[in-house]
């Protein structure tokens, strides 16, 4: 068989943020880009999104994760970029040659592509955990469930654990609450949630309980219906199960969201030099301040270079999609150093904060490696990746709304306690009441004397954390109004459950308000009123389906 | 409830699609055109794809994208078909795999 050679400027492998942003700004230039995907859609994690993502207004905040994909790939046609699907890199060489598995109408053939400037943005994959009977049907990974329930549409079982609390274990786990599942319960060995709090107060205001410190001990199940329950233990300070200590969980799917490893082994075959860091996910291929390996012309964005999250991939594949433009000669080099500039300055606002410090770190040595391995001198175009000051951030805050007047009329409340990379409400307030500035991972302050309780930023929060407060509603009742994304939406004048901050039933309420406007982009916003006493802790609705 | 998702809050109501006939283990089941199998075993709550030739052990859909090999079945005859990223075709044969093939008289 003849494989013909098709010569292109630039080849992307992979479709995710970072892959189509790359391909993007190159093609802004004037490059010829193709992009290849294994998938029949293109946006690579994206498509399986279905939550507002957090991050800033640069990165499409505040947009569901499905759309932004969307956006993504209709600008990409727009240039021009030629998008291959159902296409897998099979081979990658050194001399930047790129083998290529085609499969069309269930017939499969072989490319071979030939490029001056590669990119590799393959993303990461999931990482199992292994424990008695994790061979069972259904045990899966959190992103199975998370395709099968949001792309597929078929929901996996009734009752659910999850293993792990990161981000996607909490995201996914919220998710699959949306599509009508029971989430029995989070369970994680760290003594606290791994992922955002805003995230996790979400599923915690459902009522799900999350066990810390807890592992999970075995599967139960057996070969003809596959998994029927899950045995978990408290571990000691050495992540040892305490004996004695085993629970019984009665569940038919376990869902693990045990972290991501990066794709790197196309890099690794390219040549291009990889190094352990635990904190980025595993082997990782070194790159310089533009995201250019250790050979030449081969560039690693996204999570292949780092699990972070699409707002970081989408600036790595920027970066690189720009430097390749301008090494092709596309783009002036003085043009091309400013806009380098401002993407380093936002992508390192980034990784601020508690739970970007340390990938920061990471990515910092990353570069640093490169430069002894390739010998190069590190040449300071611009500023080196350095942590810049924070503002000290409140780290605990009473949960009491005390401090808002019984006259006062609706005020916003934010429970966003946390340093996190995220600023939608700053940009949703039309009365400059919510301030964040820079860095981005500033903790959001609201100035009451601005605020005039029009609610507008509590549907664009993706952390669901804005409620909007009215004590000034009958002389002993109280207003309070939050987002509510899930299927039965209740109707003004329906008496339901109030529940607090853990799910738990605090009193009956009345709906007195239901909002479901077009730009809330399907998250209506539900106020219920409750005796004064209440409305420090009601923040959550209980129907019975 | 496992199974289809028909009212979703952020996906809307389930559009009624094509359907197609499959045949599962010689029964006769009805998918949707298009969807992957994996998804059309799950809404009729399958979730068994082979049992592994050694020790008989079952397996079902585990990353659900293609990469672990877990959901493989015997699809028109053909072993080791990946059913998580297989489309249905109407008339499609798809047994459960034991072993290489469905009746596992397959060497290691
Ligand atoms: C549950 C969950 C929630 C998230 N929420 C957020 C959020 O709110 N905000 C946020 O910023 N981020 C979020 N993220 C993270 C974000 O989705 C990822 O960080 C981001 O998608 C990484 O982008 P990428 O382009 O590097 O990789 P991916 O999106 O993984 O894309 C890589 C693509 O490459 C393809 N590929 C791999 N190997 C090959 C090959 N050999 N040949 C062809 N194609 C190949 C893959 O199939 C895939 O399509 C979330 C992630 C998850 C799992
Ligand atoms: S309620 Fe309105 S005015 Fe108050 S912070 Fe939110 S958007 Fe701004
Ligand atoms: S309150 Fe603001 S910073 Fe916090 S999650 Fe919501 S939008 Fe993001
Ligand atoms: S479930 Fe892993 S390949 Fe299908």
């Amino acid at each position: 068989m003849v494989i013909i050679l098709i010569k292109m400027d630039m080849v992307v492998i992979g479709a995710g943020p970072a892959g189509l942003s790359s391909a993007i700004e190159a093609a802004k230039e004037g490059v010829d880009v193709l992009l290849v995907d294994e998938n029949i859609k293109a946006g690579g994690q994206l498509f399986k999104q279905i939550h507002k993502f957090f991050g800033s207004s640069d990165h499409r905040a505040g947009v569901r994760g499905i759309d932004i994909g969307k956006e993504l790939i209709n600008e990409s046609r727009k240039l021009g970029v030629n998008i291959w699907l159902n296409s897998i890199v099979i081979g990658l060489f050194d001399d930047k040659l790129v083998l290529i598995k085609q499969n069309k109408d269930g017939r499969e053939s072989l490319k071979r592509v030939q490029a001056d400037k590669i990119i590799i943005a393959t993303g990461a994959s999931e990482k199992v955990i292994n424990f008695t009977n994790w061979t069972l049907p259904g045990v899966m990974g959190a992103g199975a469930a998370q395709t099968m329930i949001n792309v597929h549409r078929v929901l996996p079982g009734d009752r659910f654990l999850m293993v792990g609390t990161g981000n996607v274990g909490l995201i996914v786990s919220y998710q699959l609450i949306q599509a009508g599942a029971e989430v029995v319960g989070l369970i994680d060995a760290a003594k606290e949630v791994g992922g955002y709090g805003v995230h996790a107060a979400k599923i915690a205001r459902k009522g799900v309980p999350f066990y810390l410190n807890h592992t999970i001990i075995k599967a139960e199940g057996n070969n003809k219906d596959g998994v029927t329950g899950a045995v978990i233990a408290e571990v000691d300070n050495n992540w040892q199960p305490i004996s004695g200590s085993e629970k019984e969980l009665k569940v038919d799917v376990i869902t693990l969201a045990a972290g991501l490893k990066p794709l790197s082994e196309l890099a690794n075959m390219a040549g291009c030099k990889r190094t352990y860091i635990s904190e980025l996910g595993g082997w990782v291929p070194l790159h310089n301040e533009n995201m250019e390996s250790t050979v030449s012309g081969i560039y690693v964005v996204g999570d292949v270079t780092g699990v972070e999250e699409a707002n970081t991939a989408l600036e790595e594949g920027r970066l690189a999609g720009i430097d390749a433009a301008e090494k092709l000669g596309k783009i002036a080099v003085k043009e091309s150093n400013k806009k380098k500039k401002s993407i380093t300055k936002r992508v390192k606002n980034l990784r601020l904060g508690p739970f970007g410090e340390n990938r920061l770190k990471a990515k910092e040595k990353l570069i640093k490696e490169y430069y002894e391995v390739t010998g190069k001198d590190y040449r300071e175009n611009y500023d080196s990746v350095q942590a810049i000051e924070q503002k000290a951030a409140e780290k605990t805050r009473s949960m009491s709304v005390d401090h808002i007047d019984k006259t006062q009329g609706p005020v916003a409340v934010i429970e966003c306690h946390q340093e996190i990379p995220c600023n939608p409400c700053e940009l949703a307030c039309k009365f400059g009441a919510i301030e964040i500035g820079e860095p981005i991972t500033n903790v959001p302050i609201l100035n009451e004397e601005k605020c005039t309780g029009c609610g507008l930023c509590l549907p664009q929060c993706p952390g669901l954390a804005i409620f909007l407060i009215d004590k000034s509603y009958s002389p002993d009742k109280s207003t309070v109004a939050f987002p509510y994304e899930y299927k039965h939406i209740p109707k003004k004048g329906d008496m339901v459950d109030a529940v607090d901050r853990q799910g738990n039933y605090l009193c009956k309420a009345e709906v007195v308000k239901v909002l479901q406007l077009e730009k809330f982009d399907k998250t209506p916003i539900v106020t219920i009123s409750v005796l004064d006493k209440y409305i420090d802790d009601a923040r959550n609705i209980k129907i019975s389906d | 409830m496992a199974g289809r998702i028909d009212r979703h809050p952020i996906l809307g109501k389930r559009k009624a699609k094509e359907e197609v006939e499959i045949i599962f283990n010689g029964k006769k089941i009805k998918a949707e055109k298009g969807e992957m199998i994996a998804a059309a075993l799950q809404a009729k709550g399958i979730r068994i794809h082979r049992y592994t030739i050694k020790n008989k052990e079952p397996r079902g859909v585990f990353c659900g994208i293609g990469q672990c090999t877990d959901c493989a079945m015997e699809v028109n005859g053909q072993p080791n078909v990946r059913t998580c990223v297989t489309p249905v075709e109407a008339g499609m044969v798809i047994n459960t795999q034991y072993g290489l093939n469905r009746d596992g008289d397959n060497i290691d």
